[in-house]
């Protein structure tokens, strides 16, 4: 393993140094570092210092896809317990940091995760939580629930 | 290292926190904020019975939840669900009626589990038939296939008369699309979807140089004629088709006939395996009089047995108005086996029937037998008595 060290630097200034493996399961840094080998402090504009350092602790555990189930259902484990440290607002932003950084697993973590959450809430909850702006007008969004009334007991209808 | 601010472990309860105070900075995304491929994403993972509670969030929710980019990255992330579609037809329909099986997802779950939601109401919405838009096509041709997300309905009889017309039902958007028709028309002809080609066999009219099977190449959308079988198979009766290993295979009680895909050859007096209506994890299950029976096809020289512990089942099954001279289908989806019939009561004051189905979950015991056990058997649909359960179909969607 290579024990070279790559310095990350967040959009704020935060800097956090890393070994090569672990910078290189982000593959914007990854495809960097294919360019030139020479780089070793790579600043990151589109994310935080609190977000990458989350980011930067998914890479760490992740850094050896072990292929043994123990080892696959240890990692999913951890994933399970790190995503509950997240509140939505935090996990909208660590998926952005993903996507921008480009870490596959972690953003097919989050997205599951936040999947997971929607399926269970109320649209008014969802439209709460997730902070999505309700763009129907009332007879639209009559008409968009008596075409699947069929899916709908009363109980789902939103009160006066 | 420059590590001094540890990630913020953030607690709030997600239902008594305000809303997010107005997306002022880029600091505090909201779900609609997301680049589309992400949201695209999250929701793709979600079960289909979830979307028209979520298409009720905003009009962007309800236009993703329709795309083609959502059903794309359904396939693609692998959460496509293999989804029930039945049609059915009654002489007092202007259209034969289709309809998906849709379950209530929240019926699953325990009310405690879901934190907040309003007390639901006792009575829960249990499995139920949902119409889907119908086709202005009134074929009930028996020749309906599955490819990919989508049915074809081929030929006719469209008013009782033969037809060459072939139309198609997305399952994804639930809209119905014009495939190439046929190079002949045909009534009662039967199909089957092998290696990307649709086959498609007899149903003609008697008449001199009709091709009497024909194969469309789904990617090309071209028809080809086959080579002409002899005279015997020309005059068989079909009533069932099935492709089992690169071989179509279709006939009747008595004969069953083959066509090598590979070798582009016919065959007669093939040993008979039709029975086969589903396949779960390569064992092959089939409805025969009034018997769910299996076949292990891992095993060479098998036979088929009946279904142990399911004597209940059948006792509801003829209770139910199930009969062999009623139609019952037998499809599997999600690894359960799914059992469909028409309830036909004599005494029925209303000329009603109800349709019938039963959920069967397989287990392997050891010792080589393999148990069905029913979860649940309920009515799906009430319909006319006249009215004919044609079409049972699952599409992975």
């Amino acid at each position: 393993m290579s024990s070279n060290k790559i310095v990350l630097t967040s959009s704020d200034g935060e800097s956090f140094e890393v070994e090569e493996v672990v910078a290189r399961k982000l593959q914007i840094v990854g495809h960097m570092l294919e360019d030139d080998c020479v780089i070793n402090e790579i600043p990151l504009q589109n994310v935080t210092g609190d977000i990458l350092s989350m980011v930067i602790e998914y890479c760490k555990t992740h850094v050896d896809e072990e292929e043994s189930e123990e080892a696959q259902t240890k990692l999913k484990t951890w994933d399970e317990e790190f995503m509950k440290k997240f509140d939505i607002k935090t996990l909208l932003q660590i998926i952005l940091a993903a996507n921008y950084l480009n870490v596959k697993g972690l953003l097919d973590l989050v997205s599951q995760t936040i999947a997971d959450t929607i399926k269970d809430y109320t649209p008014e909850q969802i439209r709460e939580v997730f902070g999505v702006e309700n763009d129907y007008t009332e007879e639209e969004e009559a008409e968009v629930r008596k075409e699947n009334a069929w899916a709908f007991d009363e109980a789902d209808t939103p009160k006066p | 290292m420059n590590l001094q601010v540890e990630p913020p472990e953030k607690k709030k309860t997600k239902n008594s926190s305000p809303p997010q105070s107005p997306p002022s900075s880029s600091s505090s995304p909201s779900l609609s904020s997301l680049p589309d491929e992400i949201f695209v994403n999250c929701l793709a993972r979600i079960s289909r019975s979830y979307y028209p509670t979520l298409s009720l969030v905003s009009k962007s929710f309800r236009s993703i939840l329709s795309s083609t980019e959502l059903f794309a990255a359904r396939s693609h992330i692998g959460s496509t669900e293999q989804c029930v579609y039945v049609c059915l037809w009654d002489r007092s329909y202007q259209f034969p009626q289709w309809l998906r099986l849709w379950v209530n997802p929240n019926r699953t779950l325990a009310n405690s589990m879901i934190k907040k939601r309003r007390k639901k109401k006792k009575k829960t919405t249990g499995p139920m038939l949902v119409p889907i838009t119908s086709s202005n096509f009134t074929s009930v041709s028996k020749a309906t296939v599955v490819v990919g997300s989508e049915i074809y309905v081929i030929g006719g009889p469209v008013d009782s008369e033969p037809s060459s017309t072939v139309r198609v039902l997305d399952c994804c958007s639930h809209t119905w699309r014009d495939a190439p028709s046929m190079t002949i028309v045909r009534m009662n002809a039967l199909a089957c979807f092998h290696d990307g080609k649709i086959y498609v066999m007899g149903g003609c009219q008697g008449l001199e140089d009709e091709p009497w099977a024909e194969v469309f190449d789904t990617k090309t959308k071209t028809w080809q004629h086959l080579p002409e079988p002899d005279t015997e198979v020309r005059k068989c009766s079909i009533y069932s088709i099935a492709e089992i290993e690169e071989t179509i295979q279709f006939g009747n009680v008595n004969e069953t006939y083959a066509y090598h895909t590979k070798q582009c050859k016919w065959e007669s007096r093939v040993k008979q395996k039709l029975k086969s209506e589903c396949m779960i994890e390569n064992v092959s299950y089939g409805y025969w009089n009034m018997r769910l029976l299996w076949y292990d096809n891992d095993l060479q020289k098998d036979y088929w047995k009946r279904l142990e512990g399911l004597d209940s089942l059948d006792e509801m099954y003829m209770r139910n108005g199930g009969s062999s001279g009623n139609t019952t289908k037998l499809v599997s989806c999600g690894g359960k086996l799914l059992l469909l019939w028409e309830g036909y009561m004599k005494h029925n004051p209303n000329n009603r029937k109800k349709i019938w189905c039963a959920e069967i979950a397989i287990e392997k015991r050891d010792g080589g037998g393999v148990w069905g056990i029913v979860e649940r058997v309920e009515v799906l649909h009430n319909v006319p008595i006249s009215c004919q359960l044609l079409h049972c179909l699952v599409v992975s969607v």
